[in-house]
């Protein structure tokens, strides 16, 4: 028997009553997940039995909405509901388990809602190109495509993406008083860069060290 | 009537391989409750699906966790492929399942010698090492690394595995079986053995189903949740597969599903091996996953069920990838576990989930 | 001849490692590779131990646990940073939560690079340390004698 895999919506009111019905239905809770999106927060719970696997996913919850806990019923979410105060800023009542915002000490506030001026770019590309049509858009995304590929291939990601900056920055979209935040983003890009060029390097060193100390160890 | 003392128990701890801190609430040598804390492993490498792309990101999903590495790239790359809709040749399947049952097989000796050094028999420890530096060096010799292996790829895999080296696996394989079944009776039938682990930390049935509980800790108290019954990619081809389950609930049900999981792995290796299909190992993967597609998928590790999922938005980089491991479901059940134990039981009892602390953090 | 150069005892801690590097740590005390037959074993008491094994990264939880117990153990000690995550942060250096390499919390001694690090990379980084642990405890020696 395979496994059966569903996504269904649910609405943030409907949560506890979803979780005590399931319990009675004989389902185990398998986790809960929060993914940052542009309207807000998404959160997914996720129940098995045998070999079905319903997973549902509450849309858009904003900063300062209250979430019920559902640790009454399924005491093993509190690992996933501290991690969603902490890394997501989720607020959520009633959690058995409460550490308070002290499950991670963390250096940053929420670390997994932001999102690189980089990343931000790409995604509202993608998503311009996806509302201008499916086939003008298409026919342009697989030439852009091609060209990232490409570049990519030839281990040029920096220009790859400096020509993205490049198209955004003469894109007539941008408001006059997003100047500064682009300044930031491309001081921000460059450090991002300056990363990714890092990566590279760090490995053909680390394979260097590794073949030496395979060649001796041999 | 005594008074109660708090006692801290690691991160730092000559049987602890990994970072956990435990406050227990102890009462005259008796453990009232027991607070985990955890967070001294959190890298916060979920964020880093921003700055690698779908393809690179595999490298990062690798290194989640050393002794389940195989199953992260495996779990990884699937998840990733049911997003973009890809179909890998049945040949990378059966490799994979190949690499993952012998995952499976050193990651239990491991852990039967950690748990063997937890209750201060040593020599059994290094035992059990000594049998798994053969299967690291089946591993050294397909994949080139003892521990990393990066032999899986979106699409399928990166190596193959010749006919010759099948030959080996099944010699190795069958050699380790007199010396592995010494070890199972040390630590299913010595005396002293059984003094530590029978009836300790014992959890009921019912407990477990409540606390959600996965994998072979859940699996001792008779729960029945092995993800591989349901016959996903090569597991399918199994000809009878029957999830090892004990009804006991103590630590020596812990050990012993285990230590017959090991038998049970190798006996699938050498059918997967005889079934085997030829063909490519792997296909071509261009293009990037659709805007708004979500894939989840499950996966048996040797610690228990993963979950994994992945969301695209259109571009190289995944929005989301999460990965549940088994050891962040199963905390809770320490926690009931822990409470009422003796204090000297503790170092058993905290390593009979088997916990991949470095997994639960990421 | 210096009492230093024979038999170390080793402390081994894991800051934020995947693991494999540990794993590897031990392997090197098992039956495969065998330092033990050297007398190096694994203590769990800083106070007892001359070699501080460090395996992953640092981050901000951690980093007062590794300085607290590099600061218990007493003179003269030598830290080894085991892995490249030990080393410089190795794969995760951008990741949000990761400070750097060992470097970051205590001085560190020896390197020994490899994701995860071979065995036989840290028997090679145990000799070399205890080089430096002789000529620590002869410094240290020769400090006491002129005061």
């Amino acid at each position: 028997m395979a496994l059966d895999i569903d996504f269904l919506p649910l609405e943030l009111e409907e949560l506890p009553a979803l979780a005590k019905r399931k319990k009675k239905a004989g389902f185990r809770f398998v986790q809960m997940l929060c993914v940052t999106t542009q309207d807000g927060i998404d959160l997914q719970y996720s129940f098995m039995k045998e070999a079905s696997l319903e997973n549902y996913t509450i849309r858009g919850v904003r900063p300062g909405t209250k979430v019920p806990s559902v640790t009454e019923t399924y005491i093993s979410a509190f690992v996933f509901e501290n991690e969603a105060h902490d890394l997501f800023g989720v607020e959520i009542e009633g959690n058995l388990l409460d550490f308070g915002g002290n499950f991670y000490k963390l250096s940053e506030r929420e670390p997994m809602t932001i999102i690189s001026p980089a990343q931000k770019a790409a995604r509202e590309k993608a998503v311009q190109e996806k509302a201008a049509g499916e086939e003008a858009a298409g026919e342009e995304a697989v030439g852009e495509e091609a060209v990232l590929e490409k570049a990519v291939a030839s281990g040029e990601q920096q220009k790859a993406a400096e020509a993205n900056d490049a198209k955004e920055e003469a894109s007539p979209q941008e408001a006059p008083g997003l100047e500064k935040a682009d300044r930031t983003a491309e001081a921000n890009d460059a450090k991002e860069e300056v990363r990714l060029q890092e990566a590279p390097s760090l490995g053909l060193e680390e394979q260097a060290a590794e073949a030496n100390d395979a060649k001796e160890g041999a | 009537m005594g008074k109660a003392t708090v006692i801290p128990f690691g991160p730092q701890h000559p049987v602890l391989p990994e970072p956990l801190h435990l406050d227990l609430v102890v009462e005259d040598e008796v453990v009232i409750e027991a607070i985990p804390q955890i967070g001294f492993v959190h890298r916060g490498l979920e964020r880093l699906v921003q700055t690698r792309d779908y393809h690179q990101f595999i490298y990062i999903a690798e290194r989640i966790c050393g002794i389940c590495a195989f199953g992260h790239s495996m779990g990884y790359a699937e998840t990733v492929e049911k997003l973009m809709g890809i179909e890998i040749p049945p040949r990378a399947e059966f490799l994979r399942a190949v690499w993952h049952e012998l995952s499976r097989v050193h990651s239990h000796l491991l852990w039967m010698g950690l748990a063997a050094d937890a209750f201060g028999f040593e020599s059994l420890f290094m035992h059990c090492w000594r049998l798994r530096e053969r299967i690291l060096d089946l591993f050294e010799a397909t994949t080139g690394g003892r521990v990393i292996f990066s032999v899986v790829k979106v699409g399928g895999v990166t190596r193959d595995i010749s006919p010759d080296m099948f030959e080996r696996f099944a010699t190795t394989l069958s050699g380790i079986k007199g010396e592995y079944n010494q070890i199972c009776k040390a630590f299913l039938t010595d005396a002293s053995v059984k003094n530590r682990t029978v009836d300790v930390g014992t959890i009921s049935q019912q407990a477990a189903l409540d606390q959600c509980m996965v994998g072979p800790f859940a699996r001792a108290s008779n729960v029945n949740n092995d993800i591989r019954a349901l016959g996903n990619g090569a597991y399918g081809a199994l000809s009878d597969f029957k999830p090892i389950l004990d009804s006991q609930g103590d630590c020596y049900a812990r050990v012993k599903v285990r230590a017959l999981e090991v038998l049970q792995s190798i006996d699938i290796i050498n059918e997967l091996i005889a079934q085997i299909p030829a063909g490519d190992i792997a296909v071509e993967v261009k293009g990037s996953p659709a805007l708004g597609a979500e894939a989840s998928n499950v996966l048996e590790q040797p610690r228990g069920e993963c979950y994994y999922y992945a969301r695209g938005n259109g571009t190289k980089n995944l929005e989301r990838m999460r990965m549940r491991t088994p050891t962040s479901q199963n905390l809770a059940g320490m926690t009931t576990a822990l409470a009422g134990c003796d204090l000297a039981d503790v170092n058993m009892i905290v390593l009979t989930i088997d916990p991949c602390i470095s997994c639960t953090e990421r | 001849m210096s009492f230093a150069t024979k038999s170390p005892w080793v402390i081994h801690y894991d800051a934020s490692s995947c693991n494999g590097c540990d794993i590897e740590v031990l392997a090197a005390l098992c039956p495969g590779f065998d330092v033990e037959r050297f007398g190096i074993i694994n203590t769990g008491n800083p106070k007892h131990a001359d070699i501080f094994l460090v395996t992953g990264s640092v981050n901000e939880q951690n980093i007062h646990t590794i300085k607290e117990i590099y600061n218990q153990m007493l003179e003269p000690k030598v830290v080894i940073a085991c892995g490249v995550c030990a080393c410089s942060a190795g794969v995760f250096h951008d990741c949000y939560n990761v400070i750097g390499g060992v470097d970051q919390a205590i001085p560190v001694d020896v390197y020994a690079p490899g994701c995860a690090v071979r065995p036989e990379a840290i028997i090679d980084a145990v000799v070399e340390a205890l080089g430096i642990l002789d000529k620590k405890a002869k410094a240290l020696a020769a400090k006491k004698k002129g005061a």
